[in-house]
């Protein structure tokens, strides 16, 4: 029988969603322990859904070549071997989230306020586990071939926001959206690893992080036109 | 008093909702055996996403769902363990191979 090997970049991702799902268990609580265990689990399937369509979306060309030039069962497996982006994942995970929101009668803000900090902590253990595999790393920063820590960053940022959003009692998810865009906006002018989109000045992930912000100013001021 | 028993509604007899907690079972127990054989996980992963919404749906029907619930649950877990991992192995055999 084939061995099946088990890399610490998986173990590590499940184990950042672990951790997650503990912090959602916190209390005082404004949903059920069984709809936040609910939404944390229908948010790791949007996020991987969404992540791989993501990455597949990014690489296009890259995708249909592969397929017009390999068998197709060989082409899938190299396609299904590229990888997940971040963001894509966030928005999978977050539609998911929505979707049970709509179907167990929840209100959205308040479960995804309360859901917050499980994100940033299951990013933070996340990226550790890109630093084991060796993906998302950083631009070489000196002769000696020493790379920018970018994994190591993010993980560290991550953990400190999911503290500071615990201690926040409202508006924890418009807050995680905005420092985070902030921090991966900076973040990504440091990064190093090329299998990644860019557009004009921006990689893909900027261009996002600019779209969030620009949609948090849009709904943080709408509400005062309101008569 | 535990605050998850104000959410629970009252039980049903409800065939329909039988039948599905019972296909949630049933795809956990798919799920749970599809995990080891490295591509299969895909398969595996697809049958616990299934089986953990129709647990969702028993339970809010009132029958009992916790065994198809929590083993698609599982099932997601130790699909996803196994499908990333064989994803990257895949990634880095590709890489080395790459490399020389």
């Amino acid at each position: 029988m084939k061995s099946l090997a088990i890399t610490p970049y998986s173990l590590l991702i499940i184990s950042g969603w672990l951790v997650g799902v503990l912090i959602s268990l916190r209390k005082p609580r404004p949903i059920s322990r069984y709809d936040g265990f609910y939404c944390l689990v229908m948010m790791m399937v949007g996020a991987m859904a969404g992540g791989k369509l993501f990455y597949l979306a990014i690489n296009i060309k890259a995708v249909i070549a592969e397929f017009q030039t390999a068998e197709f069962a060989a082409a899938l497996k190299t396609v299904l071997s590229g990888g997940f982006v971040l963001y894509g994942g966030f928005a999978g995970g977050i539609a998911a989230i929505l979707l049970v929101c709509r179907t167990n009668s929840l209100d959205p803000s308040v479960t995804l306020d309360f859901l917050s900090p499980s994100f940033a902590i299951s990013i933070g253990i996340g990226r550790i586990g890109c630093l084991l595999a060796g993906c998302c790393y950083g631009r070489i920063i000196s002769e000696t071939g020493m790379r920018f820590p970018t994994q190591i960053c993010e993980s560290i940022f991550c953990i400190m926001l999911c503290v500071f959003l615990l201690l926040r009692k409202r508006n924890q998810f418009r807050l995680f959206l905005l420092l985070y865009s902030v921090f991966r906006f900076i973040i990504e002018f440091f990064r190093g690893d090329s299998q990644r989109g860019s557009l004009w000045l921006f990689s893909t992930s900027q261009w996002i992080s600019l779209a969030i912000l620009i949609a948090l100013a849009a709904t943080a001021i709408a509400p005062r036109k309101r008569p | 008093m535990n605050e998850d028993s104000t959410m629970t509604p009252t039980p049903t007899t409800d065939p329909k909702a039988q039948g599905k907690a019972t296909a949630s079972l049933v795809l956990g127990i798919i799920s749970l055996a599809l995990a080891w054989f490295g591509y299969s996980a895909i398969a595996g992963f697809v049958c616990a996403v299934i089986g953990t919404v129709l647990g969702n749906t028993a339970k809010r029907a009132g029958v009992p769902y916790k065994a198809g619930f929590v083993c698609s649950i599982v099932g997601i877990v130790l699909n996803s363990i196994c499908f990333v991992s064989c994803v990257l192995c895949v990634a880095a055999i590709g890489t080395a191979a790459a490399l020389y």
